[in-house]
């Protein structure tokens, strides 16, 4: 008797939530998916901070600190003094005379301690739209705390590292918003149609998928005329990327619409004297939401990807504006790999943000499947 | 069935038909031409670009150029490779079969390894190995491709010395045995093979876990474990077969990609294939082989698509084409 | 769950404290006591060894390491009798498109071409004078236009038919054949067509009659010369252009040069086999090479190519600045390696001074910045604005030297003035000359604005594929922002900036390299006003200076003049010219950068050359496998 209560009272549970909820249950059971999840909400949130979290601006150069390793901080100075806020000596560098390699030396009479919510570079956060000078952390001028090291022109990595964000995780957005509306749109229309119409619609998504991307990109790239600024550039380059994307999604949308189109409960709304147009849009295309979440959460990390590899062949955002992409392009240099390591960071950001996304991905897809439901 | 394949055939000629005229404008679109830049050269004199240019048909109008370049292909030549001095067909066909060489090695490793991974973690699904699975997967389907090919070619090459640098065939090659030069490619092919399968072999493993566990959750396994049917038959004789149905449609989009290659990992790692020549031929303007590599990558999309679209309609009988 | 984040909330709340004390002070005046530590490039301070000859050792090989040298001197030039057999591997950057001398035009197939055939004279890389090679003598008469050659006795083509002056002829006629598309033939004829007269006087000598003056003469039949008797038919058959390409059956090639064509495999590598009538030998008569082959593996990427050094596939490696730490601090090292000076090439960042305008009537140059353009106080402006030192150290390892002029100092060559003004890093100097010029910050927003209010702001451009470049304009740009102007750096790929520079002349500012030859002539076409490779203003109609119509009289009186001494006095005008009025704004010149297998002996390398590989590789024929 009990037991037949319990199911029951599941059942009716289950009836109250919307498919949503549930779904929304599921995925919390994927803990990976959750952990992704959280990483993800963080790492925006450190981006909107950017300007604040980081000590110096993304264009902050120190000529003479070319490939400075990360900074040592130190809490014992040279007379064996102890002080309370650990601090860095002023560094430099001078080329060994016959290897040519780097050889750093820290003087310790310049002693430069951490500092919080102190003054620094002038800079921006929250995406470019509020100037600010406090940073959470630093040290004073001359001194320079470079907790990842520095890259050629002795610009922090660190900072860079969180700057680029604004580009590498936006860049995903953007690209698989544009190319989800038009992909979903025309995918369903073709869906809905049939018939030549359908046809005719995919053989035009077959067109614009003949042309490979890498030509199209390159080709369109330069297309740019010269004088963008880099934000339009940015844009430039997602437009062309998500040009290159929506028609394969449509193409798949156009598959999904195909089955549902069949199903009852469309048949029984086209029967009911629906028009098509409102089918598709109220009816049909919901049912694709579903896939469309999980191919959005799948198409984020292929963005990022992308982005960085067009900035490996020149192609992508411009220095001085950061992407991850961008900073990678010193790395992919194994000679300046082996004796500066620390330029991998960026190529670990890239790793955790799309491990996440694809992370993320799965536990919708698990989530989003009725038919994978856990009770 | 028989008349649609016809009728998409046809499409395909015409579709082909439209997709030069565009690639020929596309390429057209940008300034410029591959001889140009030898004027960079400041002993060069700028009639002999000039003349290299009449010589190629370079100066004409745009419209006249692609006649001129559909008018030979209808007799079979597909033109000189300004960058190689040679006939493109030429060109091309080595590097063809480097590249297709390469892909059906990957596709041999990403199958052979896939699906029966990914039947055992949907028999084991949520233990642990199904998650280190998974989470190989992820580490492999996260980084980006030429990356991946640095460090492995950094790790098994330049500190390890296991593995050479990059190339196809060793310097030694020809005075090698038989067994030798076997030897050979195989140590050359292993790093773009690891690359190339290891994004795809997650991706499949995880799709061939999703059809195996929607397929272990129907009725009629319920049944036939009710039956009393040993768990191997269960699984290798009722499930796999349905689970992998499916996967068939993507046999379709395989072999729309098998004569394509990755182009920034064959130039990291050296691997003389379709992909690294594409793109110094884009970067050049080296025209003939532009059109004739756009052109082979577009015959073998549409073939591929349509035969994802026949076997979609074959494996899932919701679908007909009328 | 619970006594987790009870933990984790206590955690936060010392962490804040702790931060609360340390972190919200006023600033105290911790002022630094010693100004930063600047690095400094000690090529200069480092105390050298020099070898008897005159050999610069930086560090003699020895406790596994490798040894570092600097170029071989012509006094240490003493090859010494080697042993036969071997082989010497060399990564190509490209692959050969034509074996074909007369219509190749790039280097990855003239570096094949050029050791299968050879020229009557050579240029000895440590004098730069003009030597025997083919010919053994050349004379002219006292109106200087009808040159002897005396061709050298004895020489077989390696098919053994002997070479005479038959084959000369035969080489410029096909030179100056109107339907086979020769890149050098602009450099043997006039500006209306001449062409010199070539004819054979016996079997070992050739008479040329030129139609004017020319001081490189000697240079200039360089040129490599093909044989007639193989290559006749095929001028003859009329596809001269497309014979002798990259499938021709190697038995086909017939040359002179030290090395053949064994095998091309496309894609892969070429392998050429030692040429065993080649006409040169040894102290005790033996015929050179040593080497028994040659091979050049298509390696287009730096990264692969070091790593084949490293695993030993390749024999020798012309390193980038960024990988001779690296080898230089190898240990078991069983190669050396060669710092050859500054690599003969230039590097500059130029302005679009072209004042002229579209077939629409749109000018090419934005008018206002066009007056900047034009303005050598604004390009001397830029010239102190440059920050070459820092681009020495953080771009090129501190392995570069930075230059002022189209040729290094460091290399003495004998047509280069003395004493020309260098514009070294000055920003106040550059702020003053843009403020002469009415340039000033004029509403305190740190950018330089004109008369009318309008910012200083240009674009920059160079080509994506060298990371050297894009790095050196991220530079400048900076450089340029902490003046005040306002600088839209993007690079392009190279057939699309080219085509910029050279058909629609729609750019601004941009950066770029040439490499040059050890005699100005053959720089001509840029120099000239009405040359296609005068980078700021090409094909001028006339000249649209004054000083560019006196370094076109330069260049008109330079190339008659026949002796030498007055000669390289011509010259030092147009080089005075270019320093003060700044056309070409020289940035650096990199060290050729060279590491080659100890196993190889007779190496004997030189500085003068624009691919410091072959600079290594010098006197190829005389090089040898030492014995184990």
């Amino acid at each position: 008797m009990a037991k037949e209560t319990f199911h029951d009272e599941t059942a009716v549970m289950a009836e109250a939530m919307g498919p949503w909820k549930l779904a929304w249950r599921q995925l919390c059971r994927h803990r990976l998916a959750v952990w992704a999840g959280r990483i993800l909400v963080a790492m925006y949130l450190i981006m909107l901070l950017d300007g604040f979290l980081c000590p110096y601006d993304y264009d902050s150069q120190r000529r003479d600190h070319a490939y400075h390793p990360p900074s040592r901080l130190h809490v014992f100075d040279a007379q064996g003094r102890f002080h309370l806020r650990p601090f860095v000596y002023g560094s430099g560098y001078t080329f060994d005379p016959v290897t040519f390699e780097r050889r750093w030396t820290e003087d310790p009479g310049q002693i430069y301690p951490l500092r919080f919510f102190a003054a620094g570079d002038s800079t921006t956060m929250l995406l470019s739209l509020i100037p600010i000078h406090w940073h959470l952390f630093g040290v004073d001028a001359p001194g320079r705390l470079y907790l990842l090291g520095a890259d050629y022109n002795g610009r922090d990595i660190f900072s860079r590292l969180i700057f680029a964000g604004r580009v590498s995780l936006t860049i995903g957005l953007v690209g698989t918003t544009i190319s989800m509306v038009i992909g979903m749109l025309i995918g369903g229309l073709s869906g809905t149609l049939g018939g030549w119409g359908d046809n005719l619609i995919q053989r035009l998504c077959e067109l614009i998928m003949l042309i490979p991307g890498l030509y199209t990109l390159m080709i369109l790239y330069n297309a740019l005329p010269a004088g963008l600024s880099s934000v339009q550039v940015y844009f430039g380059v997602v437009v062309i990327l998500a040009f290159i994307g929506w028609a394969s999604l449509a193409r798949i949308i156009r598959g999904m619409v195909l089955s549902i189109k069949t199903s009852d409960f469309v048949t029984a709304a086209r029967a009911a004297g629906v028009g098509p147009w409102r089918i598709l849009v109220r009816h049909v295309l919901p049912g694709t939401f579903s896939y469309a979440i999980v191919a959005a959460s799948l198409s984020i990390p292929a963005y990022i990807l992308g982005e960085s590899g067009l900035s490996l062949i020149g192609m992508g955002i411009q220095d001085p504006t950061p992407s991850w992409g961008n900073m990678l392009h010193d790395a992919v240099n194994i000679a300046e790999l082996t004796k500066h390591p620390w330029l991998l960071w960026p190529g670990a950001a890239i790793f955790v943000t799309v491990m996440a996304f694809n992370f993320l991905g799965d536990g919708l897809r698990d989530a989003l499947d009725p038919r994978m439901r856990t009770s | 069935m028989g008349a649609y394949i016809v009728r998409r055939i046809l499409i395909t000629l015409v579709m082909l038909l439209a997709a030069s005229v565009l690639g020929f404008g596309v390429m057209k679109l940008t300034p410029g031409n591959y001889f140009q830049r030898l004027l960079q050269d400041p002993r060069i004199n700028r009639t002999y670009v000039e003349q290299e240019i009449a010589k190629r048909g370079l100066n004409k109008p745009v419209t006249q150029q692609y006649g001129l370049w559909l008018w030979r292909l209808g007799h079979g030549d597909m033109g000189t490779s300004f960058i190689h001095n040679q006939p493109v067909a030429k060109v091309i066909g080595s590097r063809l079969i480097n590249t297709l060489v390469m892909n059906l090695a990957a596709i041999t490793v990403t199958w052979v390894l896939a699906i029966p991974l990914g039947i055992y973690a949907a028999v084991h699904q949520y233990r642990w190995s199904d998650k280190l699975l998974s989470g190989l997967s992820f580490v492999g389907m996260s980084t980006p491709g030429f990356f991946l090919a640095l460090l492995l070619m950094w790790i098994f090459s330049g500190l390890l010395g296991l593995l050479p640098a990059g190339g196809l065939t060793g310097v030694d090659h020809d005075r090698l045995s038989v067994a030798g030069k076997l030897a050979d490619y195989a140590a050359h092919l292993a790093i773009p093979t690891v690359v190339l399968s290891v994004g795809a072999l997650a991706s499949l493993q995880r799709i061939t876990r999703g059809n195996m566990l929607e397929v272990l959750r129907q009725q009629y396994i319920v049944t036939a474990r009710a039956k009393g049917l040993s768990e191997r038959r269960v699984i290798y004789r009722h499930a796999l077969r349905n689970a992998i149905n499916p996967l068939i449609t993507i046999f379709g989009y395989e072999f729309a990609g098998l004569f394509s290659g990755a182009a920034l990992m064959e130039i990291i790692l050296n691997y003389p294939g379709m992909g690294m020549l594409m793109y110094d031929s884009i970067q050049a303007k080296d025209e003939p082989m532009v059109m004739a590599g756009f052109l082979m990558g577009a015959m073998m999309l549409l073939l591929g698509n349509l035969l994802a679209d026949v076997l979609l309609a074959v494996v899932d009988p919701r679908i007909s084409y009328r | 769950m619970r006594s987790g984040r009870k933990t984790l909330l206590i955690l936060a709340c010392v962490v804040a404290v702790a931060v609360a004390i340390v972190g919200c002070e006023k600033k105290a005046d911790h002022q630094p006591t010693t100004q930063p530590v600047r690095p400094s490039s000690s090529q200069a301070a480092a105390t050298q060894a020099v070898s008897p000859t005159g050999q610069q050792i930086f560090r003699p090989r020895g406790g596994g390491l490798a040894g570092i040298f600097g170029p071989a001197t012509a006094e240490g030039y003493k090859p010494v009798i080697g042993r036969f057999g071997g082989r010497i591997v060399l990564a190509a950057m490209g692959e050969p498109k034509t074996f074909n001398p007369i219509v190749a035009n790039e280097t990855s197939s003239t570096d094949v071409a050029g050791l299968m055939w050879e020229g009557l004279t050579i240029t000895n890389p440590w004098t730069t004078e003009v030597e025997a090679n083919l010919a053994i003598s050349w004379t002219h008469d006292d109106s200087g236009l009808v040159w002897t050659i005396r061709l050298r006795p004895g020489v077989q083509w390696s098919d053994g038919k002997p070479f005479t002056a038959d084959d000369v002829v035969f080489t410029y006629q096909t030179l100056y054949d109107p339907n086979i598309s020769a890149p050098m033939r602009d450099l043997l004829s006039g500006p209306h067509g001449e062409k010199w007269k070539v004819e054979k006087i016996d079997d070992l000598t050739v008479r040329f009659t030129l139609f004017q003056k020319n001081a490189i003469f000697p240079e200039l039949i360089g040129q490599a010369i093909i044989p007639r008797h193989a290559f006749k038919p095929l001028v003859d058959g009329g596809r001269f252009d497309a014979a002798l390409g990259t499938d021709t059956p190697p038995e086909k090639f017939v040359g002179t040069g030290p090395f053949l064509l064994a095998r091309y495999e496309i894609g892969n590598r070429v392998v050429m086999k030692r040429n065993p009538l080649y006409w040169r030998t040894n102290a005790a008569g033996q015929r050179l090479p040593y080497l028994d082959e040659m091979v050049f593996v298509t390696v287009p990427d730096f990264n692969v190519q070091m790593l084949k050094f490293q695993n030993g596939e390749v024999d020798v490696l012309q390193m980038r600045p960024a990988d001779f730490p690296i080898l230089a601090s190898q240990r078991h090292a069983d190669f050396d390696l060669y710092r050859l000076g500054p690599r003969l090439g230039c590097f500059f960042l130029f302005f679009n001074q072209n004042s002229g305008s579209d077939k629409g009537g749109k000018p090419f140059v934005d008018p206002r910045k066009l007056t900047w353009f034009r303005d050598p106080r604004f390009r001397q402006a830029m010239a102190y604005a440059v920050d070459r030192r820092s681009i020495v150290n953080d771009v090129f390892n501190g392995l570069a030297y930075p230059e002022y002029a189209e040729y290094p100092d460091q290399l003495h060559l004998p047509f280069v003035p003395p004493d020309m003004p260098r514009f070294e890093y000055n920003p106040a100097k550059a702020k003053a000359l843009l403020a002469e010029m009415g340039l000033k910050d004029r509403n305190g927003d740190g950018v330089l604005e004109d008369a009318d209010g309008r910012a200083v702001e240009f674009n920059l451009t160079t080509n994506a594929e060298n990371t050297d470049r894009v790095k050196v304009a991220e530079v400048i740009r900076k450089d340029l922002e902490n003046l005040g102007i306002r600088v839209n750096f993007r690079p392009m790929a190279f057939n699309t900036l080219v085509s910029k520079l050279d058909a629609t002349f729609d750019w601004e500012a941009c950066l770029m390299g040439l490499t040059t030859s050890l005699d100005p002539h053959f720089g001509a076409n840029v120099w000239l006003s009405s040359g296609q490779t005068h980078m700021w203003f090409p094909q001028q109609k006339t000249p649209s200076t004054k000083w560019e119509a006196e370094i076109d009289k330069v260049f008109a009186e330079g190339i008659q003049e026949l002796d030498p001494q007055t000669r390289a006095k011509i010259y030092w005008r147009y080089q005075e010219i270019a320093a003060e009025e700044q056309p070409l704004i020289y940035i650096v010149t990199q060290e050729g950068l060279v590491a080659i297998r100890t196993k190889f002996a007779n190496v004997f390398p030189t500085g003068l050359t624009a691919m410091p590989q072959w600079g290594v590789l010098n006197h190829l024929e005389e090089i040898y496998i030492k014995a184990d």
